[in-house]
């Protein structure tokens, strides 16, 4: 259970990253 | 400061300019995709990872492509890294039999390593096997300065090139780093390491007889002492030339297996520089003005030098507090005098503050001694470079992606104080370059001193802290701080609890990957802007106008950020000492 979680935490960090570069695209159109 | 002090920082500068050039125009010719020597015997390898990852090395990115490949690379790096750790006691290579890492512990290395940071929070020689040591972060030392590199050249391109959408390919760019730049590098050092007496072995622990018998907190007579050995010079190696830092050992760079000799000490100084400082010649060469190189390993050079007398002169001072008690700490023919605590002799003053001055220039990490052994102001100095974003050398890549930020700030500045729009390198620099570049500056400061203010505010942070009062402080900001900018070195007196893994290992993340995304953004958006001619009323870059104005930027927004913490930590601490 604990393992799921901390790469949970690992995809999640990431996948925060990823939503970070559609918000950049998304500034360069807007 | 003594003449020899002085000479031995004049000689590990002249020797690291002199092979800035020639490894600078090396690295812009594999950039470049030029032919280079080490294609004849390593070009097979090349295409062989091509043909199986399924990569075409033409299809070249655009920055969106590019970042998210980026990031889904590093995505498998860290749950590999996670796995590896904690899966060590069933994998093989681990002879001493060390059961699997806490996941807390192991989410922290594994941001930590997949970030280039290698902040340790954990004793390598006590917890990790051989597999995860050389599977595991000796990789990641070697991917994550490779994704550094790769940022960056994407960078260049989108400055250099008049049209387009595309800055390259990151498999290329990844591929032909680790190949062509840090493997041979790191192999070259690991042979000459070995040479010199760090280890490299698959052996387990080796016994031997204590001179004088000694028992343990039981009262058993203890009468063996038992050394850790490992694979540590392939590990070092890459270590110091990929501004990672992580060491096989806990003591890290003050373990003589790991750092036996003033030679080593030497070459090891150098590797963590070198490649950060060669890096500014490529970014000349690839631009095709290597003045614009060389003005930003001025600004780097000029960062580092402001402050490094300070750690030297105040090490070498010692403490004064020592001094009314009666304790000889002058510099003489007998002894090398000054502020020995948590320094090895072997090394002395100097040589353990031009370590501290360039690990913490650098995004490294490494230690030969101990920060938070050093007096206030001493301590001051590498918290200091740290906060500064890790710009002056930084990262192998990251440093001088960071620096440029600066750069884009300075030129705006610039634009502002004259009425026209800022221009770097003939490409007009906009709202949308400026948001990037603020996002990428302002996000180190915020983990940092967001980081730290929870941590002191909590009583899990609280209570990791070995030292009361203003030097715990310190402690604490040291963590965040190193942690944010990638730097990956610790003031130490800190102990891993879980709320410091989780909690540290966000920062490190989101201090790496919140900054290159927008740095990759603003690739993609210079790319096809075309070259505006230079006139009367552009901003000449090269100049030492322009690095006064870089460095006064570097230091203004570093001073005005961080020196509020900066007073309630080591400054205090000085007027404290001084004042007793």
């Amino acid at each position: 259970m604990m393992d799921l979680l901390m790469v949970a935490a690992l995809v999640g960090g990431l996948g925060l990253c990823w939503l970070l570069v559609d918000f950049c695209g998304w500034t360069a159109k807007h | 400061m003594s003449y020899l002090s002085v000479v031995q920082i004049l000689i590990y500068f002249g020797v690291l300019l002199a092979a800035v050039q020639p490894l600078g125009a090396y690295m812009a010719r594999v950039y470049e995709n030029e032919r280079v020597l080490l294609e004849k015997p390593l070009g097979w390898l090349e295409r062989l990872f091509y043909r199986a990852a399924g990569v075409r090395p033409d299809d070249e990115m655009d920055w969106k492509t590019y970042a998210k490949s980026m990031l889904l690379f590093n995505l498998m790096g860290a749950v590999f890294l996670y796995l590896i750790q904690r899966l060590q006691g069933v994998l093989p290579l681990n002879p001493q039999k060390f059961a699997g890492v806490a996941p807390d512990l192991a989410v922290n290395t594994a941001a930590s390593f997949l970030t280039n940071t290698n902040w340790q929070f954990y004793g390598g020689e006590s917890t990790l096997s051989h597999l995860t040591q050389m599977f595991g972060l000796a990789v990641q030392n070697f991917l994550s300065a490779a994704t550094g590199m790769a940022i960056l050249v994407a960078l260049i391109r989108g400055l250099r090139r008049k049209s387009g959408k595309t800055i390259g390919s990151f498999w290329v760019d990844l591929t032909r780093t680790t190949l062509y730049i840090l493997l041979p590098l790191s192999l070259v050092l690991a042979v000459i390491l070995v040479s010199q007496g760090v280890v490299q072995t698959f052996r387990r622990d080796v016994g031997a007889a204590l001179l004088q018998a000694t028992h343990d907190d039981k009262g058993k007579d203890v009468t063996e002492q038992t050394i850790s050995v490992g694979p540590v010079a392939s590990q070092i190696a890459i270590k110091q030339l990929g501004t990672n830092g992580g060491g096989f050992f806990n003591a890290n760079s003050a373990h003589p297996f790991e750092n036996p000799t003033p030679l080593t000490n030497f070459l090891e100084m150098l590797a963590i520089l070198l490649i950060p400082a060669a890096l500014c010649y490529t970014y000349g060469v690839m631009l095709g003005d290597r003045r614009q190189g060389w003005v930003l390993l001025a600004a780097m050079a000029a960062l580092v030098f402001m402050v490094l007398p300070l750690v030297v002169a105040a090490e070498q001072a010692g403490n004064p507090l020592l001094s009314k008690l009666g304790v000889d700490q002058r510099l003489s023919t007998l002894s090398a005098g000054g502020n020995m605590e948590g320094k090895e002799v072997r090394f002395g003053i100097v040589n353990s503050s031009l370590w501290a001055a360039a690990t913490t220039a650098a995004s490294n990490g490494s230690v030969n001694a101990m920060h938070d052994s050093f007096m206030p102001l001493g301590g001051f100095v590498p918290l200091w470079l740290i906060m500064l974003g890790e710009v002056a050398f930084g990262g192998v890549g990251s440093g001088l992606y960071g620096l440029l930020m600066y750069v884009i700030i300075a030129v705006f500045i610039a634009g502002l104080m004259v009425g026209r729009t800022p221009e770097y390198v003939g490409k007009k620099i906009e709202a949308f370059e400026m948001k990037m570049a603020s996002i990428a500056i302002l996000i180190t400061p915020l983990l940092a001193l967001v980081g730290a203010a929870t941590a002191v505010s909590v009583h899990a942070g609280t209570s990791a802290v070995g030292n009361p009062g203003a030097h715990g402080f310190s402690e604490i900001l040291y963590a965040f701080s190193s942690c944010a900018n990638n730097n990956g070195s610790a003031f130490a007196g800190l102990s891993a609890n879980p709320f410091l893994n989780i909690a540290l290992g966000i920062v490190i993340l989101f201090g790496r990957f919140v900054l290159a995304v927008p740095v990759l953004a603003i690739a993609g958006s210079l790319v096809g802007k075309n070259i505006v001619p230079t006139s009367s009323g552009t901003l000449p870059t090269h100049t030492p106008l322009f690095l006064v104005l870089l460095v006064g930027t570097v230091l203004l927004v570093g001073a005005l950020t961080y020196f509020p913490a900066l007073a309630l930590g080591p400054v205090v601490e000085h007027l404290i000492m001084i004042g007793r």
